[in-house]
């Protein structure tokens, strides 16, 4: 009898030996801590968001025709363009700061409506496992393909366009009428003078700033990560240009407003014009706070140790693109063999050196900052529009904390130290050019619970 | 690749070894009767609720088997490398370590049925969490085999283990797997 009780002992101890201080893994497998949200929306909180806008697809707020040298210039207006309906995403991977969490292939095919999760500021659940313990200061999702449809083909009859067709693309395996913008969602300069004309995608992965980190322990209890890409009320007309068996043709397609970087007449690229910021809460260590706008508009919040100047650009990125003396033409694309298509390209290619060479005397008779040399000053323009653009870094910061109404409540903020700012809702396809400090711009702490608003 | 080449060898090893033999008229219980050293290789899969999120690959693993006093027992020692994926990023790999006690069921045919119970510690190493550690063991599993020779024996062993994690702060489930493989082994004149 006292020999099976010592068997008994030694067995517990054994099992408390190999046990003493570990981590339970496969209920650490079934487990989910982290909730990772995606929503399409400047605006972070739910009920307090500005409403959908659905304008003409030939409006000038979509087109851009407001401007002389926009990407929509063959033809514009055509009757057949109709506003995009949906947004179809398909995302292959998800890391925070480079360690992969996620390689659930996970496809979203969402209505421009404000009943959609994804635009109302609820969000849609993403896929992923739990990350190790540590602080992630970015998140990074792979996008494969981004979709609007509604995207159109026009071909030209050498005195106009006439409607071919719908754009076509596939989309989880099927056929589906739009455009995959995320093909030219790359940030490149055509200037080879560059040293950025190297084409950079800016979307496998799109790195996504997380203001204020992610701490994440798993002792926490759950933890969410909201990521927003701003889509609503954002969206543009762009002309893809190209040419089918020597049939000069172009597509109008639909993507994130080139309201920051600016596309042009004939350009393609269209990158880094998504702006996205991700936020991270643990539930329980939150903090809830009113706070009253003095006029409808937006109410945002940003860490206090934060630069606010980080999150505007101090004017419209047509206008600063149109500072830039060194912004030279664009050659023309050669067409293939086809007679008249090459024909059509030389008299192209005469027209583009006459351009380039206007362009290059306007600069030469420029002095920025006292340069004299040619390309100290082409280097001078693009730099400074650099800079402008909030080109380095993660590029534009989109505040973390978004409301949209007189009186905005942020029901869950992390808790920390805050700086409070409005804006007046920007025109259609426009984030905003400034702010305004509300509470004296003093820093307000949010502790956990309901805080003093003002 | 590398797996179904590693297969495909251990399937015509054991077959090259024991066709000669498959016709044996004598009994090779006194051979089998022997200490005995093996190794196998096949297909490990995930079971009960471990199949949700781990998913099977193939494993290997070696053994030896000693005598006890009462012949038709024997105790035995185990260990094998079993790595496991999932659908996401998360990845689990076994090395267990158990003691067994086989019992060779007296039924008299050149087939021999064996029956195994044994517990032991297992590693348990997961990404990309990055833990790495000890834990308990149970297994239960059957294995038939049957004579290659004086020297050898082919079998199909059945395994299943349980990596006890319940009793743990926190733990709330068990890994459950199941193993099964093609085995050689030899009989040993120790």
């Amino acid at each position: 009898m006292k020999v099976r009780r010592l068997y008994i002992f030694i067995f517990c101890l054994s099992l408390f030996s190999l046990s003493c201080g570990k981590k339970p893994v496969f209920t650490e497998m079934a487990t989910s801590r982290l909730r990772i949200v995606l929503k399409g929306t400047l605006e972070s909180e739910k009920g307090y968001m500005s409403p959908f806008v659905t304008p003409a697809a030939n409006s000038t707020s979509v087109e851009d025709s407001d401007h002389a040298n926009d990407s929509v210039d063959d033809i514009k207006g055509p009757s057949e363009d109709v506003y995009p309906t949906k947004l179809m995403l398909d995302i292959a991977e998800i890391r925070l700061g480079g360690k992969k969490i996620s390689n659930y292939r996970q496809t979203f095919s969402i209505a421009l409506s404000d009943s959609e999760p994804f635009f109302n500021g609820e969000g849609i659940e993403l896929k992923t496992d739990d990350p190790g313990d540590g602080r992630y200061d970015t998140v990074e999702i792979f996008f494969r393909k981004m979709i609007f449809d509604n995207a159109k083909i026009y071909k030209s009859t050498g005195s106009g366009f006439v409607y071919e067709k719908d754009a076509e693309v596939i989309f989880k395996e099927k056929t589906v009428t739009g455009f995959d913008f995320n093909q030219l969602m790359v940030n490149s300069y055509w200037d080879s003078l560059r040293k950025e004309s190297d084409q950079v995608i800016r979307v496998f992965p799109m790195v996504i700033p997380i203001i204020g980190g992610l701490n994440y322990n798993k002792e926490n209890n759950e933890t969410v990560l909201e990521i927003r890409l701003v889509f609503k009320n954002f969206i543009k007309k762009y002309e893809y240009d190209y040419y089918d068996s020597g049939i000069y043709k172009v597509c109008h397609y639909y993507a994130p407003s080139d309201w920051l970087r600016d596309v042009r007449a004939g350009e393609s690229d269209i990158g880094r014009n998504l702006h996205g910021v991700a936020k991270a809460l643990v539930k329980g260590q939150t903090g809830s706070i009113t706070v009253s706008n003095p006029s409808l508009g937006y109410v945002v919040a940003i860490p206090a140790d934060e630069d606010i100047s980080d999150y505007f650009i101090s004017k419209d990125g047509k206008l600063i693109r149109d500072d830039v003396k060194g912004d030279l033409p664009l050659p023309p694309n050669y067409p293939g063999a086809y007679i008249s298509a090459v024909l059509d390209y030389y008299l192209k290619y005469e027209k583009y050196k006459n351009d380039w060479n206007t362009k290059r005397a306007d600069l030469d008779s420029s002095s920025p900052a006292g340069l004299s040399d040619i390309l100290d000053k082409y280097e001078y323009y693009w730099d400074v529009y650099e800079s402008t653009v909030k080109g380095t870094g993660y590029g534009l910061k989109i505040p973390p904390y978004v409301g949209y109404g007189t009186s905005v409540t942020f029901n869950e903020m992390a808790v920390g130290s805050y700086k409070f700012y409005r804006f007046d809702a920007p025109a259609y396809g426009q984030l905003n050019t400034s702010f305004t400090s509300l509470n004296g711009g003093n820093v307000v702490t949010i502790n956990a619970g309901a805080n003093t608003g003002f | 690749m590398k797996k179904h080449f590693l297969s495909i060898l251990v399937f015509f090893i054991c077959i090259s070894a024991c066709v000669p033999e498959l016709f044996a008229q004598s009994s090779r219980k006194k051979y089998f009767s022997k200490p005995q050293i093996g190794l196998w290789y096949g297909p490990v899969t995930p079971i009960f609720e471990t199949s949700e999120y781990l998913k099977p690959d193939l494993g290997g693993g070696v053994f030896f088997r000693y005598n006890l006093p009462y012949d038709p027992l024997k105790i035995g020692i185990d260990s094998s490398y079993q790595s496991y994926g999932s659908e996401g990023v998360n990845s689990v790999t076994l090395i267990p370590l158990y003691g067994n006690l086989l019992w060779l069921l007296p039924i008299d045919l050149p087939i021999r049925f064996q029956l195994k119970a044994g517990g032991g510690a297992c590693k348990v190493k997961m990404q990309p969490d990055d833990i790495e550690q000890w834990e308990p063991l149970l297994m239960l599993g059957t294995e038939v085999s049957f004579p290659a020779g004086k020297l050898a024996n082919v079998a199909l062993r059945l395994d299943y283990l349980c990596i006890y994690e319940e009793h743990m702060n926190g733990g709330k489930k068990n890994g459950h797997f199941f193993n099964a493989g093609i085995s050689l082994y030899f009989n040993l004149n120790l």
